[in-house]
């Protein structure tokens, strides 16, 4: 039988779906084997074969990822560069040796000990749509097959789904919004779970007509389509539908998911008392009962600001707005998350999708979009109170890479750095329904890779 | 509007299995959805007997004994007789009736139509009145919008309200109007004019191509390989845009395998002289950040960049200029490009066999080629099979040959191709199957493949039912009820509640993430207990549940699955019924109620069977 390079008969090609792959057992260990093997023997791979042989620093059993969407002005905040455009009252103060602008994030300035700022990231695009889905997949949304790749917490999801299978609450949850990217060809049950928690229960959980009349109703249905539910009738996408349906009776009514989604005036005012903050409170409260949530998105609005960035309060679209909803938001969930013990389990990621322009401000006294940008990262063991990197004086981009990467730090680094955080196999590569490699983290000639550094 | 469910099963079917693809920036797009559906849908249909088990046991048929209504039939039946496959019996008139308005306008039918054409059940005459009526307008119009990717805020460049309602009432003008998909596609994809207005709504289309920082060969690529994927089904284009099909594609496509990026280039040229300014108005102007979309330019597609999506375009010999040509080697005649391409896609023998595949697959459920878009021409051709040891792409290549040439002399007719599939006796089998179902009868058609409804189907079901009808306000568009007249499906944004259900049934953007089928435990939890559903399952609040509690036990319980299932109970679901409501004592509405919210929450509610 003739057959291909990785030894795969070449008897039957293409993709017809009702025939099984052409790989027999035998065929797939040969070339997981041979693969891994030839593996080490390419020298530039050399970095990989020392991260892969090391243990992982990290401890990570979670990630969460604010996605500061819009884009913050990285040199007023995480890459501060002072100037005639910096406001009197930033308060910027030297923690460090990092400047930190004080009056805009407080609480956060109190816990730089554990905290990274990352200042030699660069986004690859500076639009607003294709840069925030590249950071959510890890990869660039107009090339490679990323019309159907998963969302990073999507392949977190679909890795743990071992340990995570039986919880009440799907292991990966974006928050603050109810649509977005999704599971791309993983399976459905990778998808995220959406939520927008305001502290009165999670949405739907509970029945306007009373828990008795939705017991009297449930038991009613559970009669009516037992058939139905007994057998695949209509197939097993039907059939299927029951565990969704099952899996959305154990949140209705359920003291965990009330737990978690319910909380009152108090601790929201602690939260900052903001749709971003009421997020943060349901991120720690699932984190706290061990629901099952393992990759938390929370999507924090909006930091586009092309005008009158230095409004002073209240206004709502101003930096000082969003400074201060961001500080109250985060800054109360590492405090919580510490003091119960959780930070070290739980990498913190805090980004836009890019930076923005930098000096003086614009004609309309904003900053127009950028692509250097910088980061906050917390948690997971990391050892806090410094800068990785380093942009040049104006911040328009990198000075010092001030990583192994030596190079500008991209979304795929920030991706396999969360994967490397959880111990997933970066490496990995799995193939897609259209029969094409699918790299959980991209390989090209920039080697993206983990930041181990934050660890060291 | 396809796609399927069930793609954790479809994962471990393919997990690991290597291929010799280099996957380093290479743009192969993927239209996701489609191809999912195709692998999930084995997937799905593979069970085993039900016989025992089944509440309408449906004895399995000799392939012989099905009525052979026109040639559909002919190669469906003729394929399972030579493969000794039975067939689902034909489907009962309810399972038929509910079907075929699902399919054909995205709504059930009433009460009324079902008494009606149980009383007289003349199938022709349903598919005669649905293909003519307003709903059949709205469905294909939220079909051709997903197909051509209308979005008011796509991630690269600003539709706005205004473009996306020209697009729309373009496409709704379109189908309203008996327009070909010719027409359609010969104005999509050549036409000139303003994108804000109606008349020349189409040019929305090759904007969709626009690739933001970029080099301008970027967006030439995109137009050339979104129009070759909605059109010719060619998706693999996109692939050969970056590198040649040798090295790459062997497994993956015969043809394409063949083909090299130069000739994709060659054909991506066509788009080289296209010119969309924006007009230079006042910002007051409704036209205003408008595109004005011709073909000016006189400038070539040039292999000289070193950004981009897309690899390295280097100098090949002495010129760098890519001239035009399609893929049969024809070359335009005239200086307008874009417009000889579009007659030359029109022409190319796969633009049929593109349209008379995807709309099988919406009335079938799975396509005679999945994925839908990405044909592959060297394996199609029932005189001219391909080597031994590919075979055939197609279920069965001489009906795919036959439809394809039925559509053209049809004149390209939506419904009058539509109409041809839904009389044949193929569409009209049952999808329960009572027998030894194996995955290896799968591609024989041997019974109807069931689809999730999607968010907009389950809105309008609802509204429907009940007659409580929302308003919805739309920018610049007439106020709607039904959520299969909006224009796109991240509408209503005048409403969130209304969205907030739909959004769980993946109804995608049409730019990230696009609309698939999957079940998911949001749109559990909405069935159950969101108010969109409870405030109208209200005995005080619907006329038409009144109606039905008003009735006798026996009748109103009747009325209610009509409603909301659009069938009668069987025995079993009957007893229930009349069990649960003799125990409602004075509450006897609330019961009636509860009747309705279970019949909701079944599992045949959601989909089309």
């Amino acid at each position: 039988m003739k057959k291909d390079r990785f030894g795969i008969p070449l008897d039957v090609n293409g993709t017809q779906f009702w025939r099984r792959p052409p790989v027999t057992r035998r065929v797939l260990f040969q070339h997981a084997a041979s693969a891994v093997g030839g593996y080490f023997f390419l020298p530039e791979l050399d970095w990989q074969r020392r991260a892969q042989a090391q243990e992982p620093p990290s401890r990570a059993k979670n990630v969460i990822f604010i996605m500061m969407r819009g884009g913050p002005s990285q040199t007023d905040t995480f890459d501060l560069k002072q100037g005639a455009w910096t406001p009197a009252n930033l308060d910027v103060q030297t923690y460090n040796g990092l400047k930190f602008p004080r009056a805009l994030m407080p609480k956060l300035a109190g816990q730089l000990d554990d905290i990274v700022l990352v200042r030699s990231v660069r986004a690859w695009a500076a639009v607003h749509g294709l840069a925030q889905v590249w950071m959510q997949i890890g990869r660039n949304p107009a090339a490679g097959s990323s019309r159907i790749a998963p969302h990073i917490g999507s392949v977190v999801s679909h890795e743990l789904s071992a340990q995570t299978k039986d919880a009440v609450l799907p292991s990966f949850i974006t928050l603050n919004t109810l649509s977005g990217i999704g599971n791309g060809f993983l399976p459905p049950e990778a998808a995220p779970f959406f939520a927008a928690p305001g502290g009165g229960g999670l949405t739907n959980s509970r029945h306007n007509d009373g828990q008795a009349r939705f017991d009297r109703r449930y038991s009613l249905l559970l009669e009516m389509d037992s058939s139905l539910r007994a057998t695949p009738e209509l197939g097993s996408a039907a059939f299927q539908t029951q565990s969704y349906s099952n899996s959305a009776r154990k949140m209705i009514y359920n003291d965990k998911i009330d737990t978690i989604f319910t909380f009152d005036a108090a601790e929201r005012a602690r939260y900052g008392s903001t749709n971003f903050g009421n997020s943060c409170i349901a991120a720690r409260n699932m984190l706290r009962a061990r629901a099952g949530a393992r990759f938390i998105q929370i999507m924090q609005p909006d930091w586009d600001q092309h005008d009158n960035i230095w409004t002073p309060l209240p206004s709502t679209v101003s930096h000082y707005y969003r400074g201060a909803e961001f500080d109250n938001g985060l800054g109360a969930l590492l405090t919580d998350l510490k003091n119960e013990g959780m930070l070290d389990s739980t990498l913190v990621v805090a980004m836009g999708e890019f930076g923005r322009t930098i000096g003086n401000l614009n004609a309309t006294r904003g900053r127009d979009h950028l692509l250097q940008q910088a980061a906050l990262v917390a948690g997971a063991g990391i050892r806090g109170g410094r800068a990785i990197g380093e942009s040049n004086s104006a911040g328009s981009g990198t000075l010092t890479p001030g990583w192994s990467g030596e190079r500008d730090i991209r979304a795929e680094d920030i991706e396999a750095t969360m994967y490397f955080a959880l111990g997933i196999d970066w490496n990995k590569t799995v193939e897609d329904p259209t029969g094409r490699r699918f790299e959980y983290v991209p390989r090209d000639k920039l080697n993206y890779k983990p930041i181990t550094e934050l660890w060291s | 509007m396809s796609g399927f469910s069930g793609v954790a099963s479809l994962f471990a079917f393919f997990v690991f299995f290597p291929l010799s693809v280099s996957a380093q920036e290479c743009a192969f797009q993927v239209n996701p959805d489609r191809f999912l559906a195709q692998e999930a849908r084995a997937r799905t249909a593979v069970h085993k007997s039900v016989a025992s088990l089944s509440r309408r046991a449906a004895a399995t048929v000799d392939a012989t004994e099905i009525p052979r209504r026109n040639f559909i039939d002919d190669f469906i039946f003729g394929a399972m007789e030579r493969d000794g496959v039975k067939s689902a019996p034909l489907s009962s008139d309810q399972e038929f009736l509910r079907r075929v308005y699902f399919d054909l306008t995205g709504h059930p039918p009433t009460p009324a139509e079902i008494r009606e054409f149980l009383d007289k059940p003349d199938r022709n005459a349903v598919i005669d009145r649905l293909l003519y009526s307003r709903q059949f307008v709205d469905r294909w119009t939220m079909w051709l919008g997903d197909l051509l990717q209308n979005a008011a805020f796509p991630a690269n460049f600003d539709r706005q309200y205004f473009g996306r309602n020209a697009f729309y009432k373009w496409m709704l003008l379109s189908i309203a109007g008996e327009k070909s998909l010719r027409d359609i596609a010969l104005e999509a994809v050549g036409g000139k004019g303003n994108n804000y207005k109606d008349e020349t709504g189409g040019v929305n289309f090759p904007l969709n191509g626009i690739a933001a920082m970029a080099p301008v060969q970027d967006t030439y690529d995109n137009m050339f390989m979104k129009s070759a994927s909605a059109f010719l089904g060619l998706s693999n284009y996109d692939c050969l845009l970056c590198h040649d099909g040798r090295g790459h594609l062997e497994q993956v496509n015969l043809w394409a395998s063949k083909a090299t990026r130069l000739q994709a280039q060659r054909q991506a040229a066509f788009f080289a002289r296209i010119t969309m300014p924006k007009p230079n108005i006042p910002v007051t102007e409704f036209l205003y950040n408008s595109y004005n979309v011709a073909d000016a330019g006189r400038d070539f597609y040039r292999l000289n960049t070193l950004t981009g999506n897309r690899p390295e375009r280097v100098l090949l010999g002495a010129s760098n200029i890519v001239e035009p040509e399609y893929r049969d080697g024809r070359t335009p005649a005239s200086g307008d490009w874009r417009e000889e391409y579009a007659k030359f896609m029109v022409d190319d023998p796969m633009f049929a066999v593109n349209f008379a595949n995807r709309l099988w697959k919406e009335m079938f459920t799975l396509g005679l080629v999945e994925p839908v878009d990405a044909l592959d021409p060297a394996r199609l051709d029932p005189d001219n099979p391909p080597p031994a040891s590919w075979g055939f792409q197609a279920t069965h290549p001489e009906l795919l040959q036959k439809l394809a040439s039925e559509l053209k002399s049809r004149n390209y007719g939506l419904r009058e191709y539509l109409r041809l599939l839904l009389e044949s006796s193929a569409y009209q089998l049952s999808s329960r199957y009572d027998g030894d179902w194996k995955l290896t009868s799968v591609p024989l058609f041997a019974r109807h493949y069931p689809r999730r409804l999607e968010g907009e189907e389950v809105h309008d079901a609802i509204v429907k039912a009940t007659n409580i009808r929302p308003v919805y306000t739309l920018r610049d568009l007439e106020d709607t009820s039904w959520a299969m007249q909006m224009p796109e499906p991240v509408e209503p944004r005048s409403n969130g509640a209304a969205v907030n259900f739909m959004n769980p049934f993946y109804r995608g953007n049409r730019d990230s993430f696009f609309r698939v089928q999957d079940g998911s435990v949001q749109q559990q939890l909405n069935l159950m207990n969101d108010t969109f559903i409870l405030n109208r399952l209200r005995v005080a609040s619907s006329s038409t549940l009144r109606e039905a509690a008003a009735m006798k036990d026996a009748d109103g319980i009747d009325q209610l699955f009509l409603l909301l299932l659009q069938r009668l109970p069987d025995e079993r679901e009957k007893k229930t019924s009349l069990d649960y409501l003799a125990k409602a004592g004075t509450q006897r509405n609330a019961y009636f109620e509860d009747l309705a919210w279970s019949l909701v929450n079944k599992t045949d509610f959601l989909f089309n069977y």
